[in-house]
């Protein structure tokens, strides 16, 4: 039999549900997104919904120490623990319905349901009924955890030291902090279920951002980055894993350089939202393969050689303190998974954040650095590969190169015949970055200072474009052979897969650059592939917004964990005809027909 | 000028111009018109392939424009080689040699770069291909009687092997019959000295150079 539920609440709509299931999954599902943290268990309190009119069996003694707690009207229950038993009419507050967790762009992300891995919950232990020897297995019961060897060994003692600890105390209320439905992290007097706090981190190889995250609201509460500490061992992946496999000493000292890095960049982030890292239960890392690996400890001899494999794809969450973080002490950790040796967890960790698998047609991602990575979902086939870009388009290697920042050339076009170029910070231009010499080598080709073969015309040698700044013939043959990998792991993946640019129903720019980077021009040197710019989309850092689904949502993980299995790495430069797309591509390609409307001036 | 003399003109340009067509359509041409075939590689082909490489040294050219001449100097020999003389065919060879990506790598787009540019400058070139065994670079090299062992490595965690081939060269006492020359991406000057190479090529015409100097001083 039907009942019919009225909600009140915005958007106001009537759902059905049939006799004896609980409201709130009536509610879930009717797709209204209310906030189970506890999986409806009636642990945490959070789904108090007023209900207006209807039949209301009363509440048993649990929900009933609940509604007390929070002060609640006679008319306010826990939606988890009402079962439907006639029509009802419900008003539901704002703060009984499900956390966002912050993504990308709008639209963007898809949406994984609020459900982090490290839960707390307030535990009212009531002495007369929980006396030794029910006292054990009473606890597990009240937090439904189930009394196994797991909780005997791990648990049950956390909450006996706490009990001894508190004796004498007045309130027998504690918090509880749990992992998974399975085992207690945490076990404290006093009320502090709201301190819950994990950290999601996007560990480059260059730069390392860490975000704060509160894992009751899903809020972000503070952020900070910075260098990699590696970086004194090596710039790019190789240098740092040939580093690593001469000496055993070696490897340690990155794995320090790391950590060394995450401690002062999560002190720093704590700091900000005055938290006390002792509050931190859980990080998830997204982070390339060879950074998994050096984090872990892990020997990194496997991928400097031929065949180049991970000794891991996924594992299981670890113990942060055995990882070397001082954090509470039982906090946990997770890894974003490894697709294959050079194209790691940040790049499955932004395959999550986009939703990549799961859009429809084809579509391409790439995340261009010092590798330029590149996945391919078409139709049901994904694959991924590396490229290796090199750090032209970080500044280095190039006569006037450097990092996008103040006083660095980052645009450039035509403007009434002449070329143009602005810098970050409005300041005098003392250098161009990656974006400026992309902008540049576009308006050469349009104004017939450069050929497609990329030799200077006139006999030149370089091109002036500021005071002292110039573009060399050299120059521009380290950003050909730069374009020209990017370009080839585009080609190369489209074309196993039997389709062209213009198949392509999205492309999807991932990284720092790609938020910068100017599409047509992009488009017009062949770094990017031909095709409507409307199907472009910048998805900004998708890596931490993968990190932070996977540190608020467990279906995130087991998503993510799927995808890096379901990914397939092809190495490129086993293909058969790769040396024949690559040495093409050191051509920039001619004027198509998409970038006949190009809006760019010529001179 | 003669027919012949515009003739070899043309094989030059054909190559300069990276038309594979034309360079073996010349080839044939050549043979029928009952030109020395030495002289047309000599002074028709191989003068387009160093034109190719001033071209490159002023910048004007590069890996796509060197790709398609080494290419235009593989028809033309594919067309020219069996109509050489014993001794001419002897003349018209540098010497010999063994090329591959060292034990561990599989990048091996430099490799095939050098390997077609000692080819169309005159050597003859077996190539091992990537991944390549240290043993592999000596067994060849000794069953072929080959002058030359031309080492490439892409990554800094491979290089290292290029050393351990020395060594075992060394170890084999095998050393002092064979110019070893390495290059790729990582590699430098420095690093082929401290490792005790006879020499290195900073690109595919360095590494022609180095090898034509190396088997000069023979």
């Amino acid at each position: 039999m039907a009942f019919k539920i009225q909600i009140l609440s915005a958007p106001p709509r009537t759902i059905e549900a049939s006799s004896g299931v609980s409201l709130s999954q009536a509610l879930l599902k009717a797709g209204f997104p209310l906030n189970v943290y506890c999986g409806g268990r009636g642990l945490c309190g959070k789904c108090l919904v007023e209900v207006m009119e209807g039949t209301l069996p009363p509440p048993d003694q649990g929900e009933a120490a609940f509604l007390g707690r929070a002060g609640a009207g006679p008319r306010f229950r826990l939606a988890c623990l009402l079962p439907v038993r006639s029509d009802l009419v419900v008003k539901i507050p704002a703060n009984a319905l499900l956390p966002r967790i912050q993504g990308l762009t709008e639209g963007i992300l898809p949406s994984f349901e609020f459900d982090p891995a490290v839960k707390k919950f307030l535990v009212r232990l009531d002495p007369d009924r929980l006396a030794p020897p029910l006292l054990e297995a009473g606890v597990a019961d009240l937090l439904k955890l189930p009394p196994d060897d797991a909780w005997r060994r791990g648990s049950w003692p956390l909450v006996r030291e706490a009990i001894r600890a508190s004796a004498g105390r007045e309130s027998n209320v504690y918090t509880a902090a749990v992992f998974e439905e399975k085992a207690l992290l945490d076990f404290s007097p006093g009320e502090s279920a709201d301190e819950a706090f994990g950290l999601a981190v996007d560990l480059g190889t260059t730069t390392v951002v860490v975000e704060l995250v509160d894992l009751v609201s899903g809020r972000i509460l503070g952020k900070a980055f910075g260098l990699n500490g590696q970086s004194r061992f090596g710039a790019d992946v190789v240098s740092r894993i040939s580093h690593a496999v001469l000496a055993p000493a070696h490897a340690e000292e990155l794995k320090e350089a790391a950590l060394e890095t995450l401690s002062e960049l999560l002190a720093k982030a704590a700091a900000e939202a005055a938290i006390a890292p002792e509050s931190i239960y859980d990080i998830a890392i997204a982070g390339n393969t060879a950074m998994n690996h050096f984090l872990l400890g892990r020997s990194v001899r496997s991928l400097s050689v031929a065949p180049f494999e991970a000794e891991f794809q996924s594992l299981p969450p670890l113990e942060a303190i055995d990882c070397g973080f001082r954090l509470q002490r039982r906090a946990k950790l997770f890894i974003s998974p490894n697709i294959g040796s050079y194209v790691g967890g940040d790049i499955t960790a932004g395959l999550l954040a986009t939703g990549l698998l799961n859009k429809p047609g084809h579509n391409l991602f790439i995340d261009i650095g010092t590798n330029g990575e590149i996945v391919l979902k078409a139709g049901d086939r994904v694959t991924a590969a590396s490229t290796a870009a090199g750090p032209a388009f970080e500044g280095a290697s190039l006569g006037c190169g450097m990092l996008a920042v103040p006083g660095a050339i980052d645009k450039a076009g035509w403007s009434d015949g002449a070329l143009s170029v602005s810098t970050i910070g409005d300041r005098p231009p003392v250098g161009i970055c990656g974006t400026g010499y992309i902008d540049l080598l576009a308006s050469f080709l349009r104004g017939g200072l450069l050929s497609r073969n990329g030799v200077i015309a006139g006999g030149k040698s370089s091109i002036a474009v500021a005071e002292g700044i110039a573009v060399s013939q050299k120059d521009i043959r380290e950003l050909q052979l730069a374009v020209a990998a990017v370009r080839t792991g585009a080609e190369l993946l489209l074309r196993r897969q039997g389709l062209s640019p213009r198949d392509l129903d999205g492309l999807y720019l991932a990284g720092a650059f790609g938020n910068y980077l100017d599409i047509e021009n992009g488009r017009a040197i062949g770094l990017l592939p031909d095709i409507d710019l409307a199907k472009v989309r910048f998805v900004g850092n998708a890596s931490l917004a993968g990190a932070r689904a996977m540190l608020l949502s467990r279906r995130a993980r087991s998503e993510a964990v799927r995808i890096a299995g379901t990914v397939a790495h092809v190495p490129l430069a086993a293909d058969a005809a790769f040396q024949d797309v690559y040495i093409r591509s050191l051509v920039f390609p001619e004027p198509t027909i998409s970038s006949q409307f190009d809006r760019k001036e010529t001179p | 000028m003669s027919a012949k003399d515009d003739l070899l003109l043309s094989m030059k340009t054909s190559v300069v111009d990276g038309n594979r067509a034309e360079s073996e359509r010349l080839a044939r041409e050549s043979l029928q018109a009952g030109l020395d075939p030495l002289e047309s590689i000599e002074k028709g082909f191989a003068a387009g392939i160093q034109e190719v490489g001033v071209l490159w040294e002023n910048g004007d050219y590069f890996l796509p424009e060197l790709v398609a001449s080494a290419e235009c100097m593989k028809a033309a020999m594919a067309v020219l080689e069996p109509a050489l003389s014993a001794s001419s065919r002897q003349a018209s060879r540098l010497g010999k040699a063994v090329i591959g990506t060292i034990e561990g790598d599989i990048h091996d787009i430099g490799k095939n770069l050098v390997a077609a540019m000692l080819q169309a400058h005159g050597f003859e070139v077996l190539d091992l291909g990537a991944d390549v065994k240290l043993e592999r670079f000596i067994e060849k090299a000794e069953a072929e009687s080959a002058q030359l062992i031309c080492v490439s490595a892409l990554l800094t965690t491979t290089m290292v092997n290029q050393k351990r081939l020395i060594e075992l060269l060394q170890q084999r006492n095998v050393r002092s019959k064979y110019k070893v020359l390495v290059g790729g991406a990582p590699v430098n000057q420095a690093w082929a000295d401290a490792i005790g190479a006879d020499g290195y090529g900073e690109n595919a015409l360095a590494a022609v150079r180095a090898a034509k100097t190396l088997l000069a001083r023979n």
